[in-house]
């Protein structure tokens, strides 16, 4: 099994829920901004604890804001 | 060949080792550029720094080496004040970098986070291979060299440790920025 792809929704919330920006979201879940970054490019896979912390900042559960790309 | 100029080999290989390593896995394994450019982060930014010093700091140290020979490093004692000197001031920088960066990773609020810590683990592998050609070129050159004496001259000894520990501090900044240029 490959190295899996992970899709997520962090740049639409972002946007939905008052334009906040990356710097910001950093902050609040305990990250640097170029992990944001590279999280929004899906060029980086997120720990559970970082995914969490991210859907608790957005007040939507994991699943919703991270999705397991392809056939598996 | 003589000693000095095996000893010029060991820091070399060791800074091949690294050069190397920065060479093929930024070029070869990177994934493709990104459209804009990332923030660095607090510690690239520390690593960058600590290269730049403790670059410049080891090539003097080097060149003090170079122009004053081993034997008077370790007999003539204004010589060899200097050379310790100069060490202190770069293992100074290194435990500067070191503190700040456990500092930061207590901390937790950010300044280091997962991937942060993900890199800096994976940049010991670079530091071992650096010190194990170092050690290597080290043991080749001075066989070599004292070979028919059947001994080797106690302040050797030194130069070999000192030697590692540069190589394996100037890998450390170095493997964190190949670790970024990865990812």
């Amino acid at each position: 099994m490959g190295k899996a792809e992970i899709g997520n929704r962090i740049r639409q919330l972002r946007f939905e829920h008052g334009e906040m920006t990356q710097q910001e979201l950093a902050d609040r879940v305990g990250c640097t901004r170029q992990t944001i970054i590279l999280l929004e490019k899906e060029r980086y896979v997120p720990s559970l604890a970082l995914a969490m912390r991210i859907g608790r900042v957005f007040h939507e559960p994991v699943e919703s804001i991270f999705e397991l790309k392809g056939r598996h | 060949m003589s000693i000095l100029l095996w000893g010029i080999a060991a820091l070399v290989a060791g800074a091949l080792v690294v050069g190397v390593g920065v060479r093929r896995l930024s070029s070869m394994d990177g994934p493709p550029p990104l459209d804009e450019p990332l923030p660095d982060t607090p510690l690239q930014r520390l690593a960058q720094r600590g290269l730049w010093i403790g670059g410049a700091l080891t090539a003097a140290l080097v060149a003090y080496a170079l122009y004053f020979g081993p034997e008077r490093v370790q007999q003539d004692d204004p010589v060899r004040i200097g050379f310790t000197l100069i060490l202190l001031v770069i293992l100074a920088v290194f435990a500067w970098i070191a503190l700040r960066t456990t500092s930061w990773a207590r901390r937790d609020d950010g300044t280091l986070d997962e991937r942060d810590l993900q890199i800096l683990a994976a940049s010991q592998g670079l530091r071992s291979a650096a010190i194990l050609l170092t050690l290597a070129v080290w043991l080749i050159g001075l066989q070599e060299s004292f070979h028919g004496a059947g001994s080797v001259p106690i302040y050797f000894l030194y130069l070999v440790f000192w030697s590692c520990l540069l190589v394996s501090l100037l890998a450390f900044p170095v493997g964190i920025l190949v670790g970024y240029g990865k990812s």
